[in-house]
């Protein structure tokens, strides 16, 4: 394997969990609910996988306990949200602080314990494809599967006539509820749907991507929150965003290594936040606006294609029935 | 329809009865108990959770007793952790109420404690202080809680200013900027920082000179009077700014319906920024009370240790009621102390393994059960509102 392969196999590898977690929070803040619970998420339920999968032996047993967790918080900030009308920001804000100082309480015995990896399953035919091959195919299943959540997510709220009305009811609920769309029911079902994935990206850390459960967790889901902005709700916008960023991130410890550079790699660490502030300020800024003003006719669809950005117009907003 | 139809004649109003009076304290039912219930099931869920691992409850209670009040040098503590807790929640009442979610309050704290540093390094540590200031005790501490503030406040100007006038949300804003002014933190002073002493493996700068430290008490090493000052001075001027002044009910106006309040006259735009910029020169400050405190006075790695997220809680709890925070605060004080002596105290004499992190989760779930309680009760007893009468009723009644 080249160098360049086992770079990108490993960004492949260590976004995985952000990128299952970051398309997570994309169905349910399309679907209109902020769940800002993410970090405390993943921390609990990658501390989950691994409590069970130590207790248990089994893995599937451990990815689905750790979906349950995740989707078990964020039913309670969908809940206080729907049924309470609470502010869900706060109710996440507390969920997120709360998971993850459970997950510090309750993963003592298991702290830095061996555990159980999900086992290699390298594709047959396609691994031996020159570069592809071992960067997509040489990977485990929950790693394949962040790869193929990110099309399945785009082709669903694209193409698709729920993911129409998944947009619709994070757009225009209003539109959407006189069509006879159950709003609050499908914001339930995305938002658990969510939750769920950030389990599993929770289980991708504990099993797979940093095997064990080690407190340093801490930050991974807040990254996964910035990329979803920055990535201005698009999936496979997220997805590049999540690559990129872990991407400079092993690029920067590369270097810094082999002392190509000194460059503090907290420099590369404030990246993501950085990026992210700047794309909000250019979306909400008119620039794009300027720009497809400015754009020849003939490539308006195209650029308009890259720079459609704006952030569900109904995200946060609760949904009564008047 | 009923009720409506039955106007009360002027002469009627007020008649006390004790009918009345049960009724009005049947409508405040709720509302008392929501936090109580939330309380209980709060501590209901850690009774359960300390059971299961075979720790005692009474004990648990006594050990966390034991590690923050019961003697005067532990009570000591429990003010000098307390008074930063409390300034940074006090700050936070004004964003609250003005309806800003200022999550980048931990980095504002943060902020802080490297402006403070940077201006004892600037004014106390260097032979040649800029402009020839040379400064006696006083002035460095002065100059160095001047720089804090302004540290901090110019960093919950940027979270505020991405919002106002780039339409940034301050939670993602402040998020970001959390993020950023540790690292920046963490650059200073680690992997050979400008700010970390030549040949120094630790993660934290040099301890201050004598001259840059708090003044601390005759008995007590470790808490420091100034603290405390200032920290009561910060509470009268929020509850003068909440209760007296016009300002406050502008901040009110505007977190209850933001663009009727902007329809009356309210600049919410600039109001927004000044609460964030006072609340952030707040946080500033108790940033740094964390790095001047006598037993600290050092930059560390984690400044804030965590109290900028803590101070949300505390408001949350308290429903950004400003005479609240000092009791609220106090008792997120008294946990905080309390948890360290609980783990140890498990660990030696019962060979228990309970991390001090159970007196966090306690923290949270106290609050995310008084939120829900507060949920509940306005969900299925809802207090009584004032309906006005009907046009169509009045027409009625004229004729």
């Amino acid at each position: 394997m080249t160098g360049l392969e086992s770079t990108l196999r490993g960004i492949v590898r260590a976004a995985a969990p952000i990128v299952i977690a970051g398309q997570g929070e994309l169905i349910t803040e399309r679907s209109g609910v902020i769940n800002l619970a993410l970090d405390g998420t993943v921390m609990l339920s990658a501390m989950t996988a691994h409590a069970v999968v130590r207790n248990t032996g089994s893995l599937t047993t451990a990815v689905l306990a750790a979906m349950g967790v995740g989707a078990a918080i964020a039913f309670i900030v969908v809940f206080s949200s729907i049924a309470l009308k609470l502010n869900q920001v706060a109710v996440g804000f507390i969920l997120t602080i709360l998971a993850a100082d459970l997950a510090v309480f309750l993963g003592k015995p298991h702290f830095n314990q061996p555990g159980k990896e999900i086992p290699h399953a390298p594709i047959p035919v396609l691994k031996d494809i020159p570069l592809l091959g071992p960067v997509l195919f040489d990977h485990n299943i929950l790693i394949y599967f962040s790869l193929f959540l990110t099309v399945a997510v785009w082709f669903y709220i694209y193409r698709t006539r729920p993911g129409l009305t998944l947009r619709s009811i994070g757009e225009q609920p209003e539109a959407a509820f006189v069509r006879g769309t159950p709003v609050n029911l499908l914001r339930y079902a995305y938002t658990l749907l969510g939750g769920s994935l950030v389990g599993l990206a929770g289980a991708t850390y504990s099993l797979s991507v940093k095997l064990g459960w080690k407190e340093d967790l801490s930050g991974e889901g807040w990254i996964a929150l910035a990329i979803v902005i920055f990535g201005l709700w698009v999936p496979w916008r997220v997805a590049l965003g999540a690559y990129l960023i872990v991407g400079l991130r092993s690029v920067a410890i590369d270097l810094q290594d082999n002392n190509v550079i000194d460059l503090p790699s907290q420099i590369v660490n404030m990246l993501p936040w950085t990026l992210m502030i700047i794309t909000l300020l250019v979306a909400t800024s008119g620039v794009l606006t300027k720009l497809d003003r400015y754009t020849p006719d003939r490539f308006k669809p195209v650029v308009r294609r890259f720079t459609r950005a704006a952030p569900p117009q109904a995200l946060g907003v609760p949904f009564e029935k008047h | 329809m009923q009720q409506t139809s039955k106007q009360p004649t002027s002469s009627a109003w007020p008649q006390w009865s004790l009918q009345m009076l049960w009724r009005s304290f049947l409508d405040m039912l709720p509302a008392m108990l929501a936090p109580l219930v939330g309380v209980v099931v709060a501590f209901g869920i850690i009774i359960l959770i300390l059971k299961w691992q075979g720790a005692d409850a009474q004990v648990a209670w006594d050990y966390v007793y034991e590690g923050s009040l019961a003697t005067a040098a532990k009570r000591a503590d429990l003010v000098a952790f307390w008074m930063p807790l409390a300034l940074t929640s006090l700050g936070l009442v004004l964003t609250f109420t003005a309806g800003l979610w200022n999550i980048g309050v931990e980095g504002q704290i943060v902020m802080g404690a490297i402006g403070a540093t940077w201006a004892i390094r600037l004014f106390a540590e260097s032979k040649a202080p800029p402009l020839g200031l040379e400064m006696g005790r006083t002035g460095i501490l002065i100059t160095s809680f001047i720089f804090a503030a302004i540290a901090g406040a110019l960093w919950a100007t940027v979270a505020a200013v991405l919002k106002t006038r780039g339409g940034v949300n301050e939670i993602f804003g402040g998020v970001a900027l959390n993020f950023i002014a540790q690292t920046f933190n963490m650059y200073l002073v680690s992997n050979g920082g400008p700010w970390q002493p030549a040949g120094s493996r630790a993660t934290e700068t040099a301890r201050f000179p004598k001259i840059a430290r708090l003044p601390a008490m005759e008995n007590y090493r470790r808490l420091s009077p100034t603290t405390i000052y200032m920290t009561l001075a910060a509470f009268v001027v929020v509850v003068v700014i909440m209760y007296i002044s016009r300002w406050g009910l502008q901040l009110r106006a505007q977190g209850k319906n933001e663009k009727s309040a902007f329809l009356l006259g309210v600049h919410t735009q600039r109001n927004a920024i000044a609460a964030m910029a006072v609340c952030g020169g707040m946080a500033g400050v108790a940033g740094a009370f964390r790095v001047m405190a006598p037993d600290v006075v050092k930059l560390t790695a984690t400044p804030s240790g965590g109290i900028g997220f803590q101070a949300i809680l505390v408001v949350l709890l308290a429903a950004t009621s400003v005479l609240l925070v000092p009791f609220v605060s106090f008792a997120f004080a008294v946990l905080s102390k309390g948890g360290q002596r609980m783990e140890s105290g498990f660990q030696w004499d019962f060979d228990i393994t309970l991390d001090r992190s159970l007196v966090r989760v306690l923290q949270s779930t106290v609050v995310l059960m008084v939120v829900l309680a507060f949920g509940v009760r306005n969900r299925f007893f809802p207090p009584r509102s004032v309906q006005p009468i009907p046009d169509d009723e009045e027409e009625i009644d004229r004729t």
